[in-house]
């Protein structure tokens, strides 16, 4: 159970559940804890987040690394360090796995019309050179398809990653109050006034821990 | 981006929708006065360059 804003005792419906399902899809654990109006927000400003930056990336800028995960994650992280924060939300992560494997297993195309799927480096990207027509006609070579999304995207591609990071990490939060209840603001706690008495002692540490220890000993006897 | 980033900051910190509206609708406010005041530094700072 855990508390609002106003301390209002909120009835988490299976939490471990709701932060799965959110985590699937931006609102869901809300919407089947019954809490409709956050999910409602939730779904749309996260989803409409995501799918923004996704199209501003022309649908390749969610993608996992095809490197090994173990026995060194770094490396995982280090190729395409927005995964990790795009993976935040389960249904980019999901497919965003399935195509890294099997674009590991050897698969030239992805299930879902290229979204997904990693860029084509390395050894696969010399197979058939990759190319660009450029704003004057001519033609451009890139190494790998990857400088061939940036070449081609401009920074459309950059600002998609980061709004499709954004959208992840947001989801976040979101898989957090699912889970565990709104982050409750506690208001500002209230000073009590000394008594005139104490005050005039002195409001040093030392003086108060010495009050509070003779209050100690005064109490015991 | 900033009014999703303020809705989700806003939900996740209170459970009654008028709270929630209030707080991004301040937050939206807050981050706006925020990124106008850099850009007021950095039109200034480009005017004397």
């Amino acid at each position: 159970m855990a508390l609002s804003s106003h301390d209002t005792p909120i009835e988490l419906k299976n939490p471990a559940k709701a932060a799965l399902l959110a985590w699937l899809i931006p609102g869901l654990g809300h919407f089947y804890q019954g809490r409709v109006a956050k999910g409602a927000i939730f779904c749309v400003s996260i989803t409409a987040l995501f799918l923004f930056g996704f199209l501003l990336g022309d649908g390749k800028v969610a993608y996992a690394a095809t490197s090994d995960v173990l026995p060194s994650p770094k490396q995982f992280v280090l190729e395409r360090w927005p995964f990790p924060c795009q993976a935040g939300i389960g249904a980019v992560a999901i497919p965003a796995i399935v195509e890294r494997t099997r674009y590991r297993g050897g698969a030239a195309e992805g299930l879902f019309g290229g979204a997904f799927f990693p860029p084509k480096t390395g050894r696969r990207a010399q197979r058939v050179p990759i190319t660009s027509i450029d704003s004057v006609g001519n033609t451009v070579t890139h190494p790998d398809e990857l400088a061939k999304w940036q070449y081609d995207g401009g920074y459309y591609f950059e600002l998609g990653t980061v709004y499709t990071v954004v959208a992840g990490l947001l989801n976040v939060l979101v898989i957090y109050d699912a889970g565990m209840g709104p982050l409750v603001q506690l208001p500002t706690a209230k000073r009590k006034k000394k008594p005139k008495a104490s005050a005039a002692e002195g409001s040093d540490d030392e003086s108060a821990t010495a009050d509070s220890a003779a209050d100690r000993s005064a109490t015991s006897d | 981006m900033l009014i999703a980033t303020s809705f989700v900051y806003a939900g996740t910190r209170h459970e009654d929708l008028p709270s929630i509206l209030r707080h991004a609708v301040s937050c939206a406010v807050t981050m706006l006065l925020i990124m106008l005041g850099f850009g007021v530094i950095l039109e200034l700072l480009a005017y004397f360059q």
